[in-house]
């Protein structure tokens, strides 16, 4: 068979001959495509996506659920030398159009009945491709293509553009590079020693940062890789039977889904898996201690980064875990990164104070697509390849990074990226509403979104029609756990809402 | 009355309190949970925790599975079959 030339150094190995065509790459479910079969899959969708008027330095946007296709859409994009943008299809039409706007892909790829939701003839210059969406398909036909192909540049070296939400709700490009995304790649693969023999669980969806080590750590050391679908994930019976049944061997994800099997004990007595991953946001200890208690002879490690710069610090969690440690480090940084901590004025701090965790390295991202004012002002003095994470952190006396907390009111919960302010924005523009403030709370296992209101005259918003207010602005995971109205918000001293007091309150309802 | 009736109602009486009810909001004893989306993974387990400590029952992990959680009924059936005999005048 020929091998075509890769296009991008972040598949390369995958596309190389060594594993054995026969070996398994990737499954869902009952469907496993073999090395040899994925590396046809994914030339065959090169070619589509050539055909389809593709050319090295555009972007694809993709926006499907997660499938075996897909991922050969994301590795045919890159086979063809453009750069791949998976999106969420569960966003609201609103914030797609907004997005698909700025970003102006070569080519959209969605599924019929997005593609119809969007109105792509609203949004000129948009060239929509409509797949089949068979489940279980190895490579996908577009069709239905129509729209004229914008022309507007890439960066240089672009891989992939993630979209998170900003600070006004308003969604942010993160462009990574070839060579960024691969430095992390290889730092990933080596450290953790991944191999042909592993296998690998899929968790995060593709537009999360999280997938990046998922699809290309395991493709690139010829592992496979199991896609797991949703009522996998939804039900810890069905969760158990999958790692059981597939043998995982490796598994990365936020650390919620870890504690909702923990909460069911549902890992108890595993035999195949060797190593686990969490990051997105903090894993409670009381949790992560019983977890190792129910796999003994499992490798943890607590890995820390934003989407800017992925994985960027990590640290390897002993075991058992000592009973004195009440947080976790986030370790050491990565050996292709640099981290240092500085004041607000971008000063390094002194040894033991807390400052502002700083990355330097490869794998920080080129930038937000077409927004070259708020990209200067996340770098350090400016500087291309640099990163201030707007994270809180301390060298502890032991040499390990800790992480304190955030500059601003942006919190991570299951995984996603929530600005409490623009969940607020968003409530404070419903008639019923005079002012809300979002907090979360935490209990052992995971936190929850708590809205505080306090209404506007006597009309009040019931909670179903706050809901589904916020679901025609918002992405679904914004939508809050609980509402509560307030005759008065209580203030600080200053006359702003005490978020403190609100944040204890949400608390103590949530524990009683 | 059969025994099942007032479990779907407590049940249908939940989602409608906490769970996002994102089409109508209308839920009927037969309404499709996971198929519709209803149900996602947090509400899920916050149900769970509400059957486990409103019926004293205990869920295997087993049968933590969609089977069980399809509609308010099948959601019934499964708290009935796990609830110890109690009672039995």
């Amino acid at each position: 068979m020929t091998i075509m030339l890769a296009a991008s150094p972040l598949i390369a190995p995958l596309l190389e001959d060594r594993a054995g065509a026969a070996h398994p790459a990737v499954s869902a479910g009952d469907v496993v495509l073999s090395y040899g079969e994925l590396q046809r899959a994914v030339t065959m969708t090169a070619d589509e996506l050539r055909r389809s008027g593709v050319r090295p330095g555009d972007r694809v946007a993709i926006c499907l659920p997660k499938s075996i296709a897909t991922l050969t859409l994301i590795l045919g994009t890159l086979a063809a030398g453009a750069a791949y943008v998976p999106l969420n299809h569960r966003l609201p039409a609103a914030q797609l159009r907004t997005i698909l706007t700025e970003l102006r892909p070569r080519l959209l790829i969605a599924a019929n009945d997005l593609a119809d939701t969007l109105d792509p003839d609203a949004l000129p210059g948009l060239r929509v491709a409509v797949t089949d969406g068979v489940p279980g398909a190895r490579f996908v036909t577009l069709q239905r293509l129509h729209g004229a192909a914008p022309d507007v540049a890439s960066p240089e070296d672009l891989a992939a553009v993630l979209y998170t939400s900003g600070t006004t709700g308003e969604p942010k490009g993160i462009m990574l590079s070839h060579q960024g995304m691969t430095s992390f790649v290889d730092w990933a693969a080596d450290t953790f020693e991944v191999s042909a023999a592993d296998r690998a669980s899929s968790h995060a969806p593709f537009h999360f940062d999280l997938s990046v080590l998922d699809i290309f750590c395991t493709l690139n050391r010829h592992a496979t890789l199991h896609l797991l679908d949703e009522t996998t994930t939804r039900f810890p019976g069905v969760m158990r039977a999958a790692i059981d049944k597939i043998g995982i061997t490796m598994w990365y994800s936020v650390p919620t889904a870890l504690a909702q099997l923990q909460a069911r004990r549902a890992l108890k007595g595993v035999q195949s898996l060797r190593l686990v991953l969490f990051a997105g946001e903090v894993l409670p200890v009381p949790v992560l201690r019983q977890v190792m208690a129910d796999l003994p002879d499992v490798e943890f490690a607590n890995l820390y980064g934003p989407t800017e710069t992925n994985v960027c610090t990590w640290y390897r969690v002993p075991g058992p875990l000592p009973a004195e440690v009440g947080t976790l480090p986030i370790g050491q940084p990565c050996a292709h990164c640099d981290i240092t901590l500085r004041d607000l004025d971008g000063a390094p701090v002194a040894a033991g104070e807390t400052g502002e965790i700083c990355v330097t390295g490869p794998a920080v991202m080129l930038g937000y697509w077409q927004k070259p004012t708020l990209t200067t002002a996340v770098r350090v003095a400016g500087q291309a390849g640099t990163y201030r994470t707007g994270d809180l952190g301390y060298v502890r006396g032991d040499g390990e990074l800790m992480l304190v907390g955030r500059r601003d009111q942006q919190v991570k919960l299951r995984g996603h990226r929530i600005e409490l302010l623009a969940l607020e924005a968003a409530l404070n523009s419903h008639p019923s509403v005079q002012e809300a403030i979002a907090v979360v709370a935490q209990d052992a296992a995971e936190g929850q979104l708590c809205v505080f209101l306090s209404p506007s005259g006597s009309a009040t918003g019931t909670p179903s029609e706050l809901r589904e207010f916020l679901a025609a602005r918002l992405a679904p995971y914004y939508l809050p756990d609980r509402f509560e109205f307030v005759a008065e918000l209580p203030r600080t001293a200053n006359g702003k809402a005490d978020r403190s007091a609100l944040r204890l309150r949400a608390h103590t309802a949530t524990t009683k | 009355m059969p025994v099942i009736d007032p479990v779907i109602d407590s049940v249908i009486t939940w989602l409608k309190r906490t769970a996002y009810i994102r089409a109508t909001g209308e839920v009927v004893p037969d309404t499709e949970l996971i198929a519709r989306g209803i149900l996602d993974s947090i509400e899920i387990l916050n149900l769970v925790s509400y059957l486990e400590e409103n019926f004293g029952i205990a869920l295997p992990i087993d049968e933590f599975v969609p089977e069980n959680f399809e509609t308010p009924r099948a959601i019934a059936n499964l708290v009935v079959r796990l609830r110890p005999a109690v009672a039995a005048e």
